[in-house]
This record gives C-alpha cells, sequence and structure tokens, in this order.
C-alpha cells in the first residue's frame, strides 16, 4: 500500500458578510483573479469557485499539466449541494420565459457533476472525476476516497476537497440556525512516487466512513470511538496517540461540545479538541483540513464529520 | 486478488420492473418510448417523445412511510435495492449485520422534487415552498434513504457523473469491496424522467422528435428515458462459500476524462480510448478477449461517431467486436444508463443472446460496425464490454465476464 501525503492546500473561506442569510459569503474578489484566461461566460458560481481553489492549490505545488499531456491524475469534489441552486434557476427560468426561451448554455450547469469537470477540464486531469455528495461529510469523505484511491495505486496524484454555496435555496434546504459559511478548498494528494521536489505537508494515515442506523444513533460517541480506532488501526498507529480532535456535526453547539467530551472520555484522550460550529455546509472537512495544514503544529489529528445518518473519520499526521 | 462478482440485479426501467419483463421486452426488440401527452399540449415542446416507467408495481415493495417521506429517486433506489438484494438471495437481516455500502450515482438527483417546488415558488413565491420537498432535494438523501430503509451501516456515497454515473457507481463499488470498507456493495444508477432534462437537451437540439436510430446514417437524437439499475457486488470467495450464484464477474474498471468540453466528446474519443484500455487492462485480457460491446449509442450524431472512432482506435478499423445500443429501446435513462445497461449484459452473458439495435436502417459510413440490427442474436458470449460516456468528458468502461 502507499503512503497518501498532502502536499500543496488552498482553501477559500467566505470574507464577506450577508446579514439576512447569517453568512459568510465568498466575494468576487476571491475568486475571479484566480480564473484569468479561463472562459467563464455561462459558468455557474460553484463551478467558479471550484475551479478557482482547484487552479491554487496546483499553483501552489508548482504545478502545470498540459493538454495532451497523459496522465491518471483523478479529482475528488465533495459538494452537499453541488450544482442544485443552477438546477432550480434554470427551470425558474423555463418556467417564466417557456422552455424554448432559456439560455442552452447554461443546461451544463444542471448535472450535479458539473463543476467536478470544469476542474478536470481546465487543470487537465484525465483521471477519475468523482462528485461525492454525502451532505455535511461531502468533502471529508472526498478526502478519504481520494486516500485510497492512491493508498491502492489507482492514481498517483489527486485533487480532493469540494465546495459548497450558500444561497437563500440551500439556507432554506439547511433549516437551521447556525451561523453559515462558505468554503472552497482542494488537497492535493501524492503517493511518494511523484513527490520529485518538494516537501509533504502532511500525511493521511486513516480513514473510515459508514451510515449510522437507529440503535448507533443513540450510542453515537461509542460509534465513532470505534470508527476512530478503526481508522487509526489501518494507519499502524493507535488512537492514544491523537493529539488533535476537531468535529464537525450537524448538532446544535451545546450538544457538539457534549458529544465531543464523551469521544474524549472514550477514547481516553488528553490533548486539544474542538467543535466546529459554523455550518459549512458541505465543507466542513476542507476546513478542519485547512486548519492543520495552516498550523505547524506537527501532531496527529482526527478529523470527524457526522450527520444524522452518517459518519466519517479522517487521520492527518501534520509533518 | 480477490474477483469482484455480481450476485443480484434489480431493475426498474420503461422495459420492466423485474427481470423478467425487462429480458423478455429487450429480446423481442420492443421499443417503450412514447409521446408524453402533457408535452404535446404543451407548444414549448416541439419534440414530444420519452420513455416513461409505466407499470407502477414496483413500489409494492416499499412502505407507505417511505411512499410519503422519500423522493421518486430515492423510492426507485431502495426499490430495486430490496429487489437485487432478493435475487442475491440475501435476506434484510444478513445485510444489516454485515459491512454492507451503498453506492448510486445520477445525474440530476431528485429533480421531480425540484420541479414540483419550482411550480410553487414560481406560482406563490419562495416562502411557500414546504419544508418537506426541500429536505428531499438533498442529493444525499438518495443513498441515505437506501441504507436506512435497509438498516444498513457500511459507508453511503452519492457519487453523480452524469450519464457515466452507473458504471462510476459500480466502479467505486468494486474498489470499496477490495479496500476492505465492506464485505456487500449495493452499487448502480438512478435518474427520475425530468421536464429540466427534457428542456435542456430540447435547447442543445439533441432529442430526436420520433425515434432513437444509434449508428444509423439518419439518426436524429436522443429519446430521454428514466430507471434505476442496481447490482450486488460482493468478493467471489464469499458468493462461493454461501452458494451464491453468480451472474458474472466485474473483471475491470476504466474511469476517465476527456478533459475537453462539457457537452462535446473529444473529437478523438481520448477518454473513450482511455477508460476501454484501463477496462481490459485491469481484467488482464486483451482486445481479442471481447465477443461483444454494450455501447453507449445515444443516437446522437457526434457521439455515436466518437465512440465508434474510440473503438476503432482499440481495436483496429474493421475488426470491433458486434455491438448494439439498447437506448434504442428504452431511451436514454441518464445516470441510471450505466446500471441497466450492465443489468442488461448480465442477461445476454446469461442467454448467449445479443440484444438488438432497433430501427437501424442506413449505414453511416462514420459508423462502419456490426451493430446487431433489427432483431436479437445468439452469440457465445463470456467477456463483454460496456460503455458510458456522460457530460464533462466523464468516460467509463466496465468489462464482466463469466463467473
Amino acid at each position: 500500500m502507499n503512503k497518501v501525503y498532502i502536499t500543496s492546500a488552498n482553501t477559500i473561506i467566505g470574507t464577506g458578510w450577508d446579514a439576512e442569510q447569517n453568512c459568510h459569503k465568498i466575494l468576487p474578489q476571491q475568486y475571479e483573479p484566480l480564473l484569468q484566461s479561463v472562459p467563464t461566460r455561462n459558468m455557474d458560481r460553484i463551478s467558479k469557485i471550484a475551479l478557482a481553489a482547484a487552479r491554487s492549490t496546483l499553483e501552489a505545488r508548482g504545478i502545470t499539466v498540459s493538454k495532451d499531456t497523459p496522465n491518471n491524475y483523478g479529482i475528488l469534489f465533495g459538494t452537499q449541494f453541488s450544482a442544485l441552486d443552477s438546477i432550480h434557476n434554470f427551470d425558474m427560468e423555463a418556467l417564466k420565459k417557456g422552455a424554448l426561451a432559456v439560455n442552452p448554455g447554461l443546461f451544463p450547469n444542471t448535472v450535479l457533476n458539473a463543476p467536478a469537470c470544469q476542474a478536470s477540464i481546465h487543470c487537465r486531469f484525465a483521471g477519475p472525476v468523482y462528485t461525492v455528495c454525502s451532505g455535511p461529510l461531502s468533502t471529508l469523505d472526498a478526502l478519504g476516497i481520494g486516500y485510497n484511491l492512491i493508498r491502492s495505486g489507482v492514481t498517483s496524484m489527486v485533487l480532493a476537497g469540494g465546495a459548497d454555496e450558500a444561497e437563500p435555496l440551500h439556507c432554506a434546504m439547511q433549516n437551521n440556525k447556525k451561523e453559515k459559511g462558505e468554503a472552497a478548498g482542494f488537497l492535493l494528494l501524492e503517493s511518494a512516487d511523484t513527490i520529485h521536489c518538494g516537501t509533504p505537508l502532511a500525511e493521511i494515515a486513516g480513514y473510515a466512513s459508514c451510515a449510522l442506523h437507529q440503535k448507533q444513533r443513540t450510542t453515537l460517541s461509542f460509534t465513532l470511538a470505534d470508527m476512530i480506532t478503526t481508522a487509526v488501526k489501518s494507519g499502524g498507529i493507535s488512537a492514544r496517540d491523537i493529539a488533535c480532535l476537531s468535529l464537525y456535526a450537524w448538532l446544535p453547539a451545546n450538544e457538539s461540545e457534549r458529544l465531543l467530551a464523551d469521544l474524549y472520555t472514550e477514547l481516553k484522550l488528553n490533548g486539544t479538541r474542538e467543535a466546529i460550529k459554523t455550518d459549512w455546509m458541505g465543507s466542513g472537512g476542507i476546513v478542519q483540513a485547512n486548519k492543520i495544514i495552516g498550523s505547524k503544529h506537527k501532531a496527529l489529528w482526527c478529523l470527524v464529520n457526522a450527520d444524522e445518518d452518517k459518519a466519517a473519520v479522517l487521520i492527518i499526521k501534520r509533518l | 486478488m480477490n474477483k469482484t462478482a455480481i450476485t443480484g440485479m434489480g431493475i426498474i426501467s420503461s422495459a420492466g420492473t423485474n427481470l423478467t419483463d425487462f429480458w423478455n421486452t429487450l429480446s423481442c426488440g420492443t421499443v417503450t418510448y412514447k409521446e408524453i401527452p402533457e408535452y404535446k399540449a404543451d407548444k414549448n415542446f416541439r419534440t414530444h417523445i420519452g420513455a416513461r416507467v409505466q407499470d407502477s408495481t414496483w413500489q409494492k415493495n416499499l412502505t407507505e412511510m417511505q411512499r410519503q417521506s422519500f423522493g421518486k429517486a430515492a423510492l426507485y433506489a431502495v426499490s430495486a435495492s430490496r429487489s437485487a438484494l432478493e435475487n442475491a438471495k440475501i435476506d434484510m437481516d444478513t445485510a444489516s449485520r454485515l459491512r454492507t455500502a451503498v453506492v448510486l450515482s445520477t445525474t440530476m438527483g431528485e429533480i421531480q422534487t425540484e420541479e414540483a417546488f419550482s411550480e410553487i415558488r414560481h406560482q406563490e413565491g419562495f416562502g411557500k415552498i414546504p419544508q418537506n420537498l426541500l429536505r428531499q432535494y438533498r442529493t444525499d438523501h438518495i443513498a441515505s434513504a437506501v441504507s436506512s430503509a435497509l438498516q444498513l451501516s457500511g459507508p453511503t456515497y452519492m457519487v453523480p457523473a452524469a450519464c457515466a454515473g452507473g458504471n462510476y457507481a459500480v466502479g467505486l463499488g468494486k474498489n470499496i469491496l477490495e479496500w476492505n470498507l465492506a464485505d456487500i456493495v449495493i452499487a448502480g444508477g438512478v435518474d427520475v424522467f425530468s421536464r429540466v432534462a427534457f428542456t435542456g437537451f430540447q435547447r442543445l437540439l439533441s432529442l430526436s422528435p420520433d425515434l432513437c436510430k444509434p449508428f444509423d446514417r439518419e439518426r436524429k437524437g436522443l429519446i430521454l428515458g428514466e430507471g434505476c439499475g442496481i447490482v450486488i457486488l460482493e468478493r467471489e470467495q464469499c458468493a462461493h462459500a454461501r452458494n451464491a450464484k453468480i451472474h458474472g464477474i466485474l473483471a475491470g474498471v476504466g474511469l476517465t476524462a476527456d478533459r475537453h468540453h462539457m457537452t462535446a466528446p473529444h473529437p478523438d474519443g481520448d477518454g473513450a480510448v482511455r477508460a476501454i484500455r484501463q477496462a481490459i487492462q485491469e481484467a488482464e485480457g486483451t482486445v481479442q478477449d471481447i465477443d461483444y460491446i454494450s455501447a453507449h449509442g445515444t443516437g446522437t450524431i457526434s457521439n455515436d461517431k466518437t465512440e465508434v472512432k474510440a473503438l476503432e482506435t482499440v481495436f483496429g478499423g474493421g475488426s470491433v467486436p458486434p455491438l448494439s445500443s439498447i437506448k434504442s429501446m428504452i431511451g436514454h435513462p441518464m445516470g441510471a444508463a450505466g446500471a441497466i445497461e450492465l443489468i442488461a449484459c448480465l442477461q445476454m452473458l446469461e442467454n448467449n443472446l445479443l440484444l438488438p439495435t432497433v430501427h437501424y436502417e442506413t449505414p453511416d459510413p462514420a459508423c462502419n460496425i456490426d451493430c446487431v440490427p433489427g432483431t436479437a442474436r445468439k452469440a457465445k458470449l463470456s467477456c463483454i464490454l460496456s460503455n458510458s460516456l456522460g457530460f464533462g468528458g466523464q468516460s467509463s468502461s466496465i468489462i464482466i465476464t463469466r463467473g
């Protein structure tokens, strides 16, 4: 099995504030400069912010893939909503103006894999292109699947991460009182074979994901502790080595804190812990991972994402 | 390495909502698309042909609560998954006790839910959209509905990949078994009939006004369809251990990207060529091993031409094995196409019969292939290649062999 390294990372976190939606929005000036030379006419906003994040991650690593270079590089795009807003806007336009009056140039935005494919087209990645919709677990699952694709040798390099928007439709679908935020980001994952120059920032050391059925929901901290133990074991480490635990859950803030404390007791941990309070929708995992890369704390991190009916765990060793 | 066995199949299609009807319809060359009355009555639609699931018997294995709380794509997925498990002779307790994963794909997800609340918004305003419809619209709820209805605890993924979706889901399912993340995988694709898709394809001038005629010189475009195809994947060793019937071995998967254009295929079929070669390589075979190809064959001018070009690149001009497109009978079920066609391939393997491309009359010099025109044909089959190509340049090929 290959070791899987994180060699580059970039996440665009919304810096604008939309009081009406109670939401941190990504501003045009945060992504448009990153799209120079890209024909973006008819490209929807979710594709633009996804592509901007993908390009900046590759740029930070100094990688440019030319048009005809054969490669097996993959894209794992995690997103709770993807292009749902573009689909809805296209349909509303057809209802208002009639089906014959809609702009056909907008139709390609109505497939849920559009943002990932735009990244593949413009970054010239020719391997598998996965869009992963796992609700709030989306980007963490995308990182986990990307990790396994490289670990098993299916691909040698993967851009894994994702993006979500917080338009009025998404906020209405979320239906919670949490502060919301938009984020788009990717990690560049590579095996030891492709790292010719540069120093890896971190190593992914384990991953687990599962559905939670009714019985497991009532003993959530026990189930999550079990998942963490499985994930670290797959990387040949012990859960006791975890220095930082980060939880992103659908629960209200106080319940998240309580779950985190229970997990700490269950795993007998001593390090730091944090419950993410903002609702980043599907981008919670990439926001958590971005924090690790931003920190200089060389330690073993455990990222946990939990939704009502599923959970995922990713273990990252900051180098 | 332990091979991946396909031990169960579940189908919801305009050609039938059980395996027997599906096979009988296709092997007789029966066309299942027809005029859609509400589109005929609407001046905004210049074409009116579609392939919808007419038979409602697929709903019989669903509970009333499921019918009320899930969207239609989720209902298709739950029903077809139950049928596939039943076909695999895996009872619900076993599926629940083992690590059973769910990997599904789609193009637009719960699109009929979106269409329902768009109409409400159009007439009454945004604030009048009911919360239950907004909740149903979440794409991940399709796969979660399967996990929750069957009380499963393995990984649950929705991996939309447009019309290549079925193969993408099956490919990831195979990986999940190889990575030892699950013991059983429920994999497949689902899409429901959609006004949004119909509108979009109409505006792209991709819809045929009458017939779907893949590879014919007079082909005019695709016919939109719907449906759900689900297969059960297990390690071959486990399937043998429980004396399961193995419908086929998932021997190779190739997943690539054209990296060219959102709607147009690469002119040389770049992604398709690499996907086919990758699948053959993973199956540890050669081009000579392929007995038959289930083509993507949508019936549009450029897609059919590019697919044939890709096949000629891999197999050599004049050496492409017989191929056909069941889309000539069931239209294009989008994200479900790959999985539905995989089920048809498994049935062809079992019956040693090639399903036909119907309505093929005039050869196209740009598509110089044997497309099994008109009627089904007997053939000795042991290895089948199935292609699915999607928007965004998503290309996929899978190879199945006899178990």
